[in-house]
């Protein structure tokens, strides 16, 4: 019995005294600097190791033998050692550790895109579990500048604004992902060319002319089966938004969460007459079978099986692409895209939704050296290191083309697009336009399997636009030619100088960063007027709720106004004007 | 006495998964933060559950919820029962193996398979029903997941369909105790089949019947999560939202956009609101089964 006393009493000591030990050389070590020059590698001489916790991922096989791994440790002097969190429990995991004091943290936490939240992150840096890094953006970042020098629309101040916290400290190492495409898909519609053809119809421009070609298609039976089985236009719930976007917009400019901002004052589109205007017009094409009520309640899956039929019987669907299509089904390539239609006022007002750049790793007070980790982690957001993240290594992941093969791709795609019963290159990029064919050639298949070369996006990376584009599956490209997303890619040169015009980022209320007084003003009250406003525009639109009655209407918004739209409107318009000074 | 240590095991289980994790209902009457945890976050009094009883949805879902449970009791608790007695009097022994075999079966398909299956079947273009519908009819099936008496209906008798089978196991179990020499005494005395079944069965099983009510009622707010979510959509929603979902959306669900909307303090007090009135109801109920028929669970 006193042994085991005596065995406990020592190990106590020993911990105590440990504990001390520990405190203490940390307090030393953090005084001296053991770093090279910012942009000199190795970032130390004397190998020091850093604690890097990430989630466990399905393409990533062994973080810590990964090739990406060894390399790093090899071009920075740095040795990582790997904390391994279960899939889709990291954000637990290291909650309970906090709440346990926060000993048990990784010096470094990785993140996937899309990164970790402001509202979750304030909490812990409240704490005092995260390290406030402000000043080292001003004092060690080298690589990521060189990265970001090949975006147009992002620069380090924009990622400053959306990565500072109320408090004015950035608490993150940032990583974008610029995608032309992404921006503009949200609000996507695409329509079946076969049909414009055998109808012999341009494809609509306006409002008025999107319903008079619903009805040709429902009443002039384009497939040619001689049986009005033609449904005009279809979608499914899981891409309900882009419907609501696509339709709503030309009456009201519609965002994610319908929030607006007109000359820095902030309301709910939901509210405005614009919205129920937008809901006369939808529907009147509901109620004259113009639109599939079946999107509201069909999952992607229905939704691709009516798709397949023969012969076809959808003359359109709300959607980022067709690739919900098999890749062999002819039908996948003959869907075009239909571009935002002009309102009744006349204009056009196109749904446009930034890359915003995202805090992907995070620094914890257990670093004792968090300029090394910072360094490391900017080092990450460099060229080189952004690409073999995203795409892995040259002649092994992916290959360059020569130039040849780039002249024959881009008058490959010039033939394709005269081909077109209207040239839209021309159309829209005028008469010069030549594509932008990608420099290097990787296999698209890539994305998605096990492998253990590189880290699936996972941590800091900068795929900025004029990287992102040089990497294409020209393997497939003769199938590709006109599935829209990636033709839009193809393209974006031209695209994204035609586009300028939308890209209006004071129109667009996104990446705000809530006070905490304000966060909990939001958390109380908006998912149920969020699922209020999705709700009735439902029954609005397939007439469960009469739009044309005044007295229905006015129950809408006072229901909306009950629930609490002002103050989190309220705390919205604080936070925007806070941050867009 | 050492076979009471048998009990050790099961006992520290409920101990450990039942009791202990009802020390985190006392965050309904705190305002959780991560720091805090379960015992240190802010002392908030009733303002949580104020919060509730005055939400826009207060009294909708806890209608909804009511409907689809009583709805889900009267329309199912019969079904079994029935089936039951039915199969008891079947003579043919084989026959009878695969009709409970055949029946019980749906109740191993997963809840989001079957969901998946319904999604399928009663799609109004391309399902069976829409097909059939428009075939007979000549019109356009009207949609049944749209609305909220369709998401009502196809709930509960979806529902019926899948466990009939395997809830009449218990009654079956119950009447091969019955006395053989009860139905040849009956049938000597020239009693119907029929007339046996409703004067030597039914009362037989009718404390087994009456045991599983009560426990069933006890559960009368406990709408099970999984499947209701799974069918909602916009549309039905106004039927759909039930207190265990809206529980979910309110405690775990993150919208996209201008940041996350978690509330863990209010979905805890809606989750404790509905365990007590399941508790009172189950106490209710059990009196008054215990007042009419002698048979009670204490």
């Amino acid at each position: 019995m006193s042994l085991k006393k005596t065995c406990i009493r020592t190990l106590a000591v020993l911990l105590v005294l440990s504990m001390a030990w520990g405190g203490l050389a940390s307090a030393q070590v953090s005084a001296e600097v053991i770093h090279n020059e910012k942009g000199v590698l190795p970032i130390v001489n004397e190998p020091i190791t850093l604690t890097v916790g990430v989630s466990q991922n399905t393409m990533v096989q062994d973080w810590q033998t990964n090739k990406q791994t060894l390399y790093l440790e090899e071009k920075t002097g740095i040795n990582l050692e790997f904390v391994v969190y279960p899939l889709n429990e990291m954000q637990t995991k290291l909650e309970l550790a906090i709440a346990a004091g926060g000993g048990d943290l990784p010096d470094i936490l990785l993140f996937e895109t899309p990164g970790i939240r402001q509202s979750v992150l304030m909490p812990w840096a409240e704490a005092g579990m995260i390290l406030p890094l402000t000043e080292y953006y001003d004092s060690l970042l080298y690589w990521g500048k060189e990265t970001l020098a090949l975006s147009d629309d992002i620069d380090l101040d924009f990622v400053k604004k959306y990565l500072t916290s109320y408090d004015g400290e950035i608490y993150g190492v940032y990583g974008i992902t610029e995608s032309i495409n992404n921006q503009y898909a949200i609000s996507r519609v695409l329509m079946y060319g076969p049909w414009l053809e055998a109808l012999d119809k341009e494809m609509p421009a306006t409002t008025e002319e999107f319903y008079n070609y619903l009805i040709d298609m429902r009443d002039k039976d384009p497939n040619g089966n001689g049986i009005r089985d033609e449904i005009p236009f279809s979608g499914y719930s899981g891409a309900l938004d882009n419907a609501k976007r696509f339709l709503m917009t030309p009456f009201v400019y519609t965002q994610q969460d319908y929030w607006i901002a007109e000359d820095g004052v902030i309301s709910s589109a939901a509210t405005k007459d614009g919205w129920r205007e937008g809901l006369r017009y939808v529907n009147k094409l509901f109620s004259e079978g113009l639109i599939d009520p079946a999107m509201f309640t069909q999952d992607q899956a229905t939704l691709t099986v009516a798709l397949s039929q023969e012969p076809n019987v959808i003359g359109g669907y709300a959607r980022w692409s067709t690739t919900n299509l098999a890749a062999d089904d002819a039908d996948r390539y003959l869907y075009r895209r239909l571009e935002q239609l002009q309102g009744p006022d006349g204009k056009t007002v196109k749904s446009w939704w930034p890359s915003m750049p995202t805090i992907d790793a995070v620094i914890t007070k257990n670093c004792e050296h968090p300029e090394v980790a910072f360094m490391l982690l900017d080092y990450l957001n460099s060229i080189e290191m952004s690409i073999i993240t995203r795409y892995g290594y040259e002649g092994v992941n992916w290959f360059p083309n020569d130039e040849e093969t780039i002249k024959a791709q881009q008058e490959k795609f010039i033939e394709f697009w005269q081909n077109q019963p209207e040239n839209l290159l021309e159309k829209f990029y005028g008469e010069d336009a030549l594509p932008l064919v990608a420099k290097n050639r990787y296999d698209t298949t890539q994305w998605g399997t096990l492998q253990n070369d590189w880290w699936a996006g996972v941590g800091p990376d900068s795929m900025t636009y004029h990287l992102d584009t040089q990497f294409y599956d020209l393997g497939n490209l003769d199938n590709e030619l006109s599935a829209m997303s990636y033709v839009n890619e193809f393209i974006a040169k031209y695209a994204y100088e035609q586009a300028a015009q939308y890209r209006d980022i004071s129109k667009v209320v996104t990446g705000l960063v809530f006070t905490q007084e304000e966060q909990e003003v939001v958390n109380r009250y908006f998912s149920e007027i969020l699922s209020y406003i999705n709700e009735s525009w439902a029954a609005f639109a397939i007439g469960a709720m009469d739009v044309n009655n005044d007295g229905v209407w006015q129950d809408y918004l006072n229901t909306l106004e009950k629930m609490g739209i002002d103050k989190v409107t309220e705390a919205v318009q604080t936070c925007y004007t806070r941050m867009n000074q | 006495m050492p076979l009471y240590s048998f009990l050790i095991i099961p006992v520290v289980y409920v101990i450990v998964f039942r009791y202990i994790p009802m020390l985190g209902a006392q965050l309904a009457f705190r305002r959780y933060s991560i720091l805090g945890g379960i015992w240190n976050s802010r002392w908030v009094g009733f303002e949580n559950f104020e919060m509730f009883f005055n939400s826009y949805q207060f009294n909708r879902v806890l209608s909804n919820t009511l409907r689809l449970s009583l709805y889900l009791i009267f329309a199912g608790f019969p079904f079994p029962v029935i089936f039951a007695l039915l199969l008891n009097t079947i003579r043919a022994r084989r026959f009878k193996r695969v009709v409970q075999t055949v029946t019980y079966m749906p109740h191993f398909i997963s809840t989001t398979v079957l969901v998946g299956i319904m999604l399928q079947f009663f799609n109004v273009n391309y399902g069976i029903y829409g097909k059939l519908y428009t075939a007979l009819v000549g019109a356009r099936a009207p949609d049944l997941f749209s609305s909220g008496t369709g998401f009502v209906n196809l709930y509960i008798w979806s529902g019926i369909w899948q466990d009939f089978g395997w809830g009449s196991i218990m009654y079956l179990a119950a009447l091969t105790n019955v006395n053989p020499e009860l139905h040849e005494a009956a049938q000597l005395d020239g009693a119907s089949r029929f007339q046996c079944m409703l004067h030597i069965d039914i009362p037989a099983i009718i404390p087994i019947i009456t045991i599983m009510l009560v426990l069933r009622a006890g559960s009368v707010m406990n709408i099970g999560f999984e499947k209701v979510f799974l069918m909602q959509n916009d549309l039905n929603i106004a039927a759909s939202e039930v207190i265990s979902t809206y529980e979910y959306k309110r405690g775990f669900v993150v919208s996209s956009g201008i940041g996350s909307t978690t509330d863990v303090s209010l979905s805890t007090t809606i989750g404790l609101f509905n365990s007590t009135i399941n508790l009172l109801v189950l106490v209710v109920v059990n009196f008054v089964a215990g007042k009419l028929g002698e048979t009670s669970l204490w």
